[in-house]
């Protein structure tokens, strides 16, 4: 049985792979996740978010009761001229008392940069590898869980739009052995889109090397270790979201509807859940949601690169070991439910789309 | 050879709500024979295939297949089915699918397969995907899917369905030749010609009911149309409409024809010598089955509406 569950699975890949729809979910991935990389690389070389200050000095000349100000100083200042301890230009022709005034203007912005130069190495630091891959898999998350139960819900609806589930139970294929592969081969599919995903941004990491990135690893950074970590817990909590979309597939037996399903599930959890957060009683009821704990487990899976995707209003994240065992209950019960309803219900021929 | 049979039905019935698709049918399909199912649409055809090949569930009663209860996949594998218009992944090609199914079936040769495309001359268009191909192509290639892995069992759904005349006779001689002693065909059409000239022994339902089941010969023994021209027509036909054993008389244009037993077309003479009626010219013909199969689906369908 497990050799034919496995011959069935090598060539379910064999046909998803020749279909054009992992492709292009896999070229959304990959330029999603070079936006991720090179805008990260933008934004540390062009430091569009730099608080600016500016330094204006002045005097106040009264005459025939009407007061004139004189503007004798004036000059923009950015993080970089304080990184760079530049002296504002024409600061030396200032009288002493002037010149004392506007270097207290610098000092107290210089204060205010601190917490600039904080974005600005996590941002160099997002290109650096390995943490480039984790930032754009971390940024990608919800994308990557709605990308996956599309291809999900198209591997199994397009068998009922094109009648070929018949041709393919008629051949001796039992019902659970073919929904099995069909899993597997899901997973392994989307095991290969996040190697190819990471292999690109490893490319444009090296490349943003060469064209000249002055940052140093932050302390706690992640290492290479921690990429396998990640894909693994993405696949994991990928499971939970394929089961639903296989779930609402099976019952509709339609792609469309079945994509339409899970968006729907997807969206009310991700806007209608989190306002009630700010309610004490619906605090611990969010914490048995889906998309929390997914959310949970992987920023638990390294150190200070990691971004927290979604907004879980006031609730605390579950721990690790705990949104383990809700995804795992998630697809158990997604998975058994999916199974019981595939394994039931008679197949019918073509239903198109 | 194993004499068991190779398909046995109980009692197989299969509701959808309130409709009933296939009432209670039992029958049994002996090995080596292209056996052939016959039926109005809608009368239960593909809904029996469905069960028998798993895709759908029997509301009560129960089947087998090579002597197994149910559906078992062993079973299945010994299988080779069209239902329907074939269904394949229109982004492969011909080979492509084929080779997909050879693929999950776990045996067969990339040579088997070539040979297959020629058997049902598909060799020419096997490399085109198949949401190019036309209803008649469609056609061939599932029959060389069912036949891959060499089934001992083939269901054939309508399977010159969209098939030009020269293709039909083609899909017929093959399918006459598939029908041998190592391999049954259970094949369904509302072809009744074409049933009649490769299926040794029919079924014919109504509304998913068996209402008649044997061989053609058998069906048809004794079942014929007499042509009668007589010195006077009119008094013939109320004289023959007389005997008990003459199901039907008339007068068509200017014939009398007369349904009845074939082998008891002396005894119409002597009644009509007997009541000073001559015939001047008598003919027998022996009747279709597709005369018969409208003569006894009408018959059912009568006596539902009663």
């Amino acid at each position: 049985m497990i050799p034919h569950v496995l011959r069935l699975s090598v060539w379910e890949w064999q046909k998803l792979r020749r279909r054009m729809l992992p492709w292009l979910l896999l070229a959304i991935v990959v330029i999603l996740m070079q936006v991720a990389v090179w805008g990260a690389y933008a934004v540390y070389r062009t430091e569009p978010f730099s608080p600016r200050h500016a330094i204006g000095l002045g005097e106040t000349a009264g005459e025939n009761g009407s007061e004139n100000r004189e503007t004798i100083f004036e000059a923009e200042w950015a993080c970089k001229d304080v990184r760079g301890e530049r002296i504002p230009p024409g600061i030396e022709e200032l009288s002493d008392e002037h010149r004392e005034r506007a270097l207290e203007s610098v000092e107290e912005f210089r204060e205010s940069c601190a917490g600039y130069e904080e974005f600005r190495n996590f941002t160099s630091n997002a290109v650096l590898l390995p943490n480039s891959i984790l930032l754009g898999f971390d940024l990608l998350q919800g994308t990557l869980f709605i990308l996956v139960s599309i291809l999900g819900a198209a591997a199994l609806g397009s068998e009922y739009g094109w009648g070929t589930l018949r041709t393919v139970l008629t051949k001796g294929t039992g019902r659970w052995q073919f929904l099995t592969a069909k899993l597997f081969a899901l997973m392994f599919t989307a095991l290969v889109g996040l190697l190819i995903a990471a292999a690109t941004v490893a490319v444009s990491s090296v490349l943003i090397g060469v064209l000249g990135l002055e940052a140093e690893p932050l302390q706690g950074s992640a290492e290479w270790l921690d990429v396998p970590i990640k894909m693994g817990t993405l696949l994991y909590s990928f499971l939970p979201y394929v089961m639903l979309a296989l779930l609402a597939t099976a019952l509709t037996s339609s792609t469309a509807a079945g994509i339409t399903a899970f968006v729907v599930y997807y969206l009310i959890e991700a806007t209608l859940f989190p306002p009630l957060n700010n309610f004490e009683w619906f605090q611990r009821a969010s914490e048995y949601l889906l998309s929390p704990n997914a959310t949970a487990l992987l920023s638990s899976s390294y150190g200070e690169v990691s971004v927290t995707i979604g907004d879980n209003g006031d609730a605390a994240q579950p721990d690790v070991l705990h949104a383990v065992i809700v995804l795992a209950a998630y697809t158990l019960v997604f998975g058994v439910l999916t199974f019981l309803l595939f394994q039931r219900r008679d197949i019918t021929g073509a239903k198109g789309g | 050879m194993d004499a068991s049979p190779i398909i046995e039905t109980d009692g197989l019935t299969k509701n959808f709500g309130k409709i009933v698709a296939v009432d209670g049918l039992s029958l049994t399909v002996q090995r080596g024979h292209v056996f052939g199912l016959l039926g109005p649409n809608g009368s239960g055809k593909t809904t029996t295939m469905g069960m028998l090949l798993g895709l759908t569930r029997p509301t009560a009663g129960s089947f087998r297949l090579f002597g197994e209860q149910g559906n078992n996949q062993d079973a299945l594998r010994r299988v080779g089915a069209i239902v329907e218009t074939p269904t394949f992944y229109p982004y492969l090609t011909g080979r492509q699918n084929l080779a997909y199914f050879q693929g999950i079936l776990g045996r067969g040769t990339a040579q088997e397969l070539d040979a297959l495309l020629d058997q049902v001359s598909l060799a020419d268009r096997a490399d085109d995907r198949f949401h190019t191909y036309s209803l008649g192509m469609k056609q061939r290639l599932g029959l060389a899917y069912a036949l891959l892995g060499d089934p001992e069992l083939l269901f054939l759904d309508e399977p010159t369905n969209g098939m030009d005349p020269a293709g039909m006779a083609e899909m017929r001689d093959l399918i006459r030749s598939l029908g041998t002693e190592d391999r049954t065909v259970f094949l369904s059409s509302h072809l009744l010609h074409e049933v009649e000239q490769v299926c040794d022994s029919v079924v014919i339902l109504s509304k998913g009911k068996l209402i008649a089941q044997g061989s053609v010969a058998e069906l048809l023994k004794g079942r014929g149309q007499t042509r009668l021209q007589t010195t006077d027509n009119e008094q013939a036909v109320a004289v023959l409409a007389a005997l008990d054993w003459v199901e039907e008389v008339g007068v068509v244009n200017g014939t009398v024809v007369v349904t009845a037993p074939s082998e008891r077309a002396a005894e119409l003479s002597a009644a009509l010598g007997q009541a000073d009626i001559y015939v001047t010219e008598m003919s027998s013909g022996k009747e279709s089955l597709e005369s018969y199969f409208l003569e006894i689906t009408a018959a059912e369908e009568g006596e539902e509406a009663k």
